[in-house]
């Protein structure tokens, strides 16, 4: 009999137990299962659950173990994929009621490297309609209804990426994989308690993946740690014939233990006292994490981001695409079909985006990028808050509850720049809170190390939520 | 050729999928001047807005023009870059001279 603490291990922990035969794959995906079947439905935490699929794989984890034939550490480990990720013979909603019956022919990519590493699919996990590329403002944003909070039901799991977060924190899933396109990953991480890993634009081939913006979108690993996330990353990272925007840049993102006092961190400061909406006791989590970090020997000091208008040029480029990608739902009028009301008016609040514009971001962006190359050769990663707030209600506009701008996510995913997240501690209410590290270009090998550090230090990482209770 | 609208947007998402970043689409002027008729009656057919929602939309699109004001204002040095590449066609193999 498995009990909840094995569903709440990490994925290090498990493939362990896994590899020396102490947890059977078969039992612990049926113990996944039954806790999805008894409790995922309150959190509206997955689009499709498939215990077919689930049982298949996991019995032919088993069998291949048991002869000798041990994949690597995600083997037998059971797991979820954002709903906009496409399987072979699964339904990939998009989250959205127009795409509700999609199906495709091929798994994406990142699927089918996680087949290959062994790893079990439990199901594909709700989300915000069309990743929120066309704009929302309410929880409701969903096909598969509000992502409910597992530490309160009554607050938002964060979002798109709403079923991934709330399925790692209540333990449905082992592991999850988000995507991000400007905040995806990184919001419910935190909003749930969550390690989340953002990954170099290029890092993870996005083939079979909903576009929402050509060059935004990211897929990353969410999971119970950052060693667990490096070690998903390993799996999923890498080129592919299939995207041609994949790096072929190498994967280097063994554990380094690296001399701490030999990096210099950039601390972007926020303004707690003055920023609407920015709660006070995030910002104590903040000042102990950094105290946190400066403990483990970094050298962290406040700078400021290069002068350009990141936010501007970003959503310029994110409204561009998304309109693009979307064309054919504003075309044939099922975009009328979303939750939001005001998605199915996107593309004319969005008319006078001209072509020159798109371009002109574009170029914009890459002095930004230039610019922060000179920065990441004084610095060598970025100390910033994530939400300044906690998860809000499910009940009212994100407008009111999430009024404040996200300067260091504009600049991050402007650059197609790495980030961790990373739980800082309870915030109000007790409800989970979450700081950023963020890095170069493919450094995502050090903002592992360092989580793991602060990690190892703090231990805010193993809270988790009372579900079931 | 089905003519329904769910063909090509089921190849566009196949496009997707694929990472590919255009929609094949019918030239057939029939079936175009069929779709424009569809898309004016998709229009004609747009829920009426309310008054909160037309204020609502008069807002964000301010927020646009906020937004482009900053972009078109922002002086790019001379001779800046260009963001992407277009890249040339691969030579055809198998020329004999």
């Amino acid at each position: 009999m498995i009990g909840e603490e094995v569903l709440y291990r990490t994925v290090t922990e498990l493939s362990a137990d896994i590899k020396a035969r102490r947890i059977s794959p078969v039992e612990l995906t049926e113990a996944y299962l039954d806790r999805i079947h008894q409790h995922a439905g309150r959190y509206n935490a997955f689009a499709t659950v498939t215990p077919d699929v689930a049982l298949e794989q996991a019995r032919e984890a088993e069998r291949e173990i048991g002869r000798g034939r041990y994949r690597g550490p995600l083997h037998g480990i059971p797991y979820g994929a954002k709903d906009l990720l496409a399987t072979a013979g699964i339904k990939t909603t998009w989250g959205a009621a127009p795409t509700k019956d999609q199906m495709f022919d091929e798994d994406a990519t990142v699927i089918r490297k996680l087949r290959e590493a062994g790893a079990v699919l439990l199901g594909k996990l709700a989300m915000v309609e069309f990743a929120g590329c066309l704009g929302y403002r309410e929880a409701g944003a969903s096909l598969q209804g509000p992502g409910r909070n597992p530490w309160d039901r009554e607050r938002w799991t964060g979002g798109s990426s709403s079923g991934t977060g709330a399925s790692v924190s209540a333990g449905f899933v082992a592991f999850g994989i988000g995507t991000e396109t400007w905040g995806s990953i990184l919001c419910p991480s935190a909003f749930c308690g969550v390690t989340g890993l953002r990954p170099t634009y290029g890092r993870v081939s996005r083939a079979g993946g909903m576009v929402g913006s050509y060059t935004l979108d990211k897929i990353g690993p969410m999971a119970r740690s950052a060693a667990d996330c490096r070690l998903i990353l390993r799996a999923i990272a890498g080129p592919d014939p299939s995207d041609l925007t994949s790096s072929d840049e190498p994967v280097q993102i063994d554990r380094r233990r690296p001399n701490y006092g030999r990096l210099r961190a950039a601390l972007i400061p926020s303004d707690f006292a003055k920023t609407p909406g920015a709660e006070r006791e995030v910002g104590s989590r903040f000042d102990d994490a950094v105290e946190d970090l400066r403990r483990l020997g970094l050298k962290i000091e406040t700078a400021a981001l290069p002068d350009l208008p990141a936010s501007e040029l970003t959503t310029a480029i994110l409204y561009a695409e998304a309109i693009s990608a979307f064309e054919p739902f504003f075309e044939d009028g099922s975009v009328r079909k979303l939750h939001d009301p005001y998605a199915p008016y996107q593309r004319d609040v969005t008319a006078a985006l001209t072509g020159s514009d798109y371009i002109k971001a574009s170029r914009m962006r890459t002095v930004l990028q230039e610019r922060m190359a000179e920065f990441f050769g004084t610095y060598d990663v970025i100390v910033a808050t994530n939400f300044l707030s906690v998860a809000p209600s499910i009940h009212e506009d994100f407008t009111k509850t999430l009024p404040y701008p996200d300067p260091v996510g504009a600049v991050g995913n402007g650059c197609g720049l790495p980030a961790i997240a990373l739980p800082m501690g309870p915030g109000k209410d007790d409800m989970p809170t979450s700081f950023q590290i963020m890095g170069s270009p493919f450094d995502e090998g050090l903002l592992l190390d360092l989580g793991e550090a602060y990690q190892g230090a703090t231990g805010h990482h193993l809270a988790h939520p009372p579900v079931g209770a | 050729m089905d003519p329904s609208p769910a063909i090509p947007r089921r190849r566009f998402v196949k496009l997707l999928a694929a990472s590919a970043a255009s929609l094949a689409m019918t030239s057939d002027p029939a079936r175009a001047a069929a779709k424009t008729a569809e898309r004016h009656r998709a229009a004609a057919s747009a829920p009426p807005k309310s008054t909160a929602l037309d204020k609502e939309l008069r807002t964000e699109k301010k927020s646009v023009a906020d937004m482009l004001k900053v972009v078109r204002s922002y002086k790019l040095p001379a001779g800046s870059p260009p963001a992407m590449a277009f890249r040339p066609m691969k030579a055809r193999r198998g020329r004999t001279s």
